[in-house]
């Protein structure tokens, strides 16, 4: 017996209503979008350090500028990693393009204070004059 | 007259039964309920610890005006002690003392934390929101 494919066994003048597919792919895009950006700021490998309570509950303003320090001391900056030397640099130019944009510093709850030294005095020589230490809510 | 391109009610789109076609509305909807439910498994709860980064040398407790605190967080024998609020104490004994200090003592007051490069980052971070929390203001030295 032959096999027949799905437009064979449609009625004459019957057509495969895209309307769904499309619906669901523009979502699903979306998604991706939206969820890419928060990855983005949220740099792989990092742990944050938990805190009872304190700090802001959200972001007073749009998006951030995120410095990750991994638990090995490597930097990040906004998804991408930089070496110490060169992130004062960085900063410099970012807050000029973006001078609202809030400093976030997103550092690993294993490492210890000399390993984010070297991002909180880079923001420092930056002129940055504060920045946001994020932590999980709990503990 | 061409009917090809006359306009069609939401009705006459679903063939035969005159009911509307549900189906691409209960796809989006539950495309966008997964996406709230990531999103907010990603996203996560988190608190924005506020930290001034004051520019210069270590400024000199002596010289500080009165509301200024300078605490020095270091370890030793793998303990994370705390000097400059109250006695030299363990970090766990700190933030408890901090806690149950009445709010209208720390209001407004400056905490200026030195911290030993070996001191773990996530307990500076708790002694940060202890402060914070009673509402004192803090700068990373």
């Amino acid at each position: 017996m032959m096999r027949r494919s799905v437009l064979d066994r449609a009625p004459a003048g019957a057509r495969i209503n895209v309307t769904p597919m499309i619906d669901v792919v523009m979502c699903l895009i979306v998604f991706y979008l939206m969820v890419g950006q928060l990855a983005l700021n949220r740099a792989a490998g990092v742990r944050i350090p938990q805190t009872a309570a304190g700090g802001l509950a959200a972001p007073t303003s749009g998006d951030p500028i995120v410095i990750a320090v991994l638990p090995d001391g490597a930097l990040m900056l906004d998804g991408e990693p930089i070496a110490a030397d060169r992130l004062t640099g960085e900063l410099t130019g970012r807050t000029a393009r973006r001078p609202d944009a809030r400093i976030e510093i997103r550092a690993d709850r294993n490492a210890s204070y000399g390993l984010v030294r070297p991002a909180l005095t880079a923001a420092r020589n930056a002129s940055i004059a504060e920045v946001d230490l994020v932590t999980e809510r709990g503990g | 007259m061409n009917t090809r391109f006359q306009r069609r009610s939401i009705l006459d789109r679903a063939p035969g039964s005159g009911v509307p076609n549900m189906t691409p509305m209960v796809d989006v909807t539950l495309v966008i309920l997964i996406f709230f439910m990531a999103s907010a498994t990603i996203a996560g709860p988190e608190w924005f610890l506020r930290a001034e980064l004051p520019e210069g040398r270590p400024t000199s407790a002596l010289a500080l005006p009165s509301p200024v605190v300078r605490a020095e967080v270091f370890t030793r024998d793998n303990a994370t002690l705390v000097r400059g609020i109250g006695p030299e104490r363990p970090i766990e004994d700190a933030i408890n003392a901090i806690a149950a200090m009445d709010p209208s003592t720390a209001d407004g007051l400056v905490v200026e934390i030195q911290t030993a490069d070996e001191t773990p980052y996530a307990e500076v971070v708790r002694l940060h929101a202890a402060l914070v929390d009673a509402g004192a203001d803090v700068r990373l030295r």
